[in-house]
């Protein structure tokens, strides 16, 4: 498991063991299918695979998040960092891709062709806004800075992460780095989970037609929408205002430390600067992670909840009735830590809290 | 019998059941690092495949098929 999370369970006191043999199925599949990439690229490549192609290999999601279990599935882009003299190269890249992913039984990406393509890093850092910021743009851009890591050419990777970033704050005030809440990057992380949200909605259409949409289920999205993925804003959007807090200069070095954590462990970092009742918010926010992840990685439970259709039905399973209350629970933990008016502690600034920053940058 | 792979029904769901329990059972005698090879999946892919309660049929085929079990003709795709 992460140090942060760690040090953060240790010190609030909780117990997280789903989210512990998580980070150790996480670790063992990441250190597989690296091996079974690495492998296959020197094969097919040789010593080109290194540095004549490229084009390296992203993976996202769970295994991102160090929260992979046996039913995770396996996300992954090829990035392209300039035009490929040989096409052919792209194809040998998702062929490693596709093998790693088969070595560890992983589900393919799913349908929705966001994953398992090539993208070209110039578009992820200077298509921002705009029309041609589509929404498949948008999510590859955010989900690389909040939950992805290398699964090939770890230095090509960071330099991505850093030109991101820096995108962002390139707008701020030439010179030393003040101390800020960097409002273009906010802004589009919070764009990111509105758009979410309102996907979903979208989703939801289709299903009220009758009609799939592309294989997912109803249930397990309404669960994970509420649990997971708002987790992962919710750490993003601690992350972004840390250094403000903090009354550190908000440089893209320290951004980027941030967005090289996963994100429990951003959100699990607040334990070193909260007290009282955030702290003891942080601390059951940290639970209920735990929780979602046991049940998510367990097969039964999907299943169940992915059986449900409508969230008002009386007779819906317990298991779906149990893990949308758990969700309620999330919701009103998540906002006694965010909207917390006491001081912080550890250094941190004393002329706000961390409920003036979320009054501030989630409402107008 | 493309169809039986095309959509599952209850009679997919068994077979698949079937052989996923049937594979499991040779997984546990031969052990994980020799289903690992055969099934060319790294160790966490087997733990993980064993992890799961239940195996799309066209998984469940191609798993018995890498361990050496005897499938029903029916399963067999036409590829195949």
């Amino acid at each position: 498991m992460h140090a942060e999370l760690q040090y953060a369970a240790e010190s609030l006191g909780v117990a997280l063991p789903a989210l512990e043999r998580a980070a150790v199925w996480t670790e063992r599949s990441v250190d597989s299918i690296g091996r079974v990439v690495r492998d296959y690229l020197h094969e097919e490549l040789g010593d080109r695979s290194v540095e004549g192609t490229g084009l390296y290999l992203v993976a996202f999601g769970s295994m991102a998040r160090q929260e992979m279990g046996p039913e995770s599935d396996f996300d992954y882009l090829v990035v392209a960092q300039s035009l490929t003299a040989d096409p052919s190269h792209i194809r040998t890249y998702r062929e490693a891709a596709e093998k790693g992913r088969r070595s560890i039984a992983a589900d393919k990406p799913g349908l929705t062709g966001l994953f398992g393509t090539v993208v070209a890093e110039p578009d992820l850092v200077t298509r921002i806004g705009l029309d041609e910021d589509t929404n498949a743009q948008q999510t590859r851009r955010v989900l690389l800075l909040e939950e992805s890591i290398p699964l090939s050419e770890p230095n090509s990777y960071r330099n991505l992460i850093r030109a991101l970033i820096n995108r962002y704050l390139l707008d701020y005030e030439p010179g030393e780095p003040v101390s800020i809440v960097p409002r273009f990057l906010v802004n589009d992380i919070v764009r990111y989970w509105r758009t979410v949200a309102v996907d979903y909605q979208a989703k939801r259409w289709w299903e009220i037609k009758g009609e799939d949409f592309k294989g997912e289920k109803w249930g397990l999205r309404y669960i994970k929408l509420r649990s997971t993925r708002k987790l992962t804003f919710a750490a993003s959007f601690a992350s972004v205002l840390l250094p403000y807090l903090r009354g550190l200069p908000t440089t893209a070095e320290l951004l980027h430390e941030q967005f090289e954590m996963p994100p429990l462990p951003r959100l699990a970092q607040y334990h070193r600067y909260l007290q009282g009742d955030a702290l003891q918010a942080l601390g059951a926010v940290l639970e209920l992670a735990d929780w979602f992840n046991d049940r998510l990685s367990q097969d039964d439970f999907r299943s169940e909840v992915s059986s449900v259709s409508r969230p008002d039905l009386p007779d819906n399973p317990t298991a779906f009735l149990e893990a949308q209350e758990k969700t309620r629970t999330l919701q009103r933990e998540l906002e006694r830590l965010f909207f917390s008016n006491e001081p912080l502690a550890g250094g941190c600034r004393e002329d706000c809290t961390l409920g003036d920053l979320t009054m501030k940058y989630l409402s107008f | 019998m493309p169809e039986l792979l095309d959509r599952p029904t209850a009679r997919e769901r068994l077979l698949a059941d079937q052989l996923r329990e049937q594979s499991i059972e040779v997984i546990e005698n031969i052990g994980i690092d020799a289903a690992a090879a055969q099934l060319d999946l790294v160790e966490n892919g087997v733990r993980a495949l064993m992890a799961r309660s239940h195996w799309p049929l066209q998984r469940a085929y191609r798993v018995a098929d890498a361990l050496g079990i005897v499938v029903p003709a029916e399963v067999i795709p036409p590829t195949a």
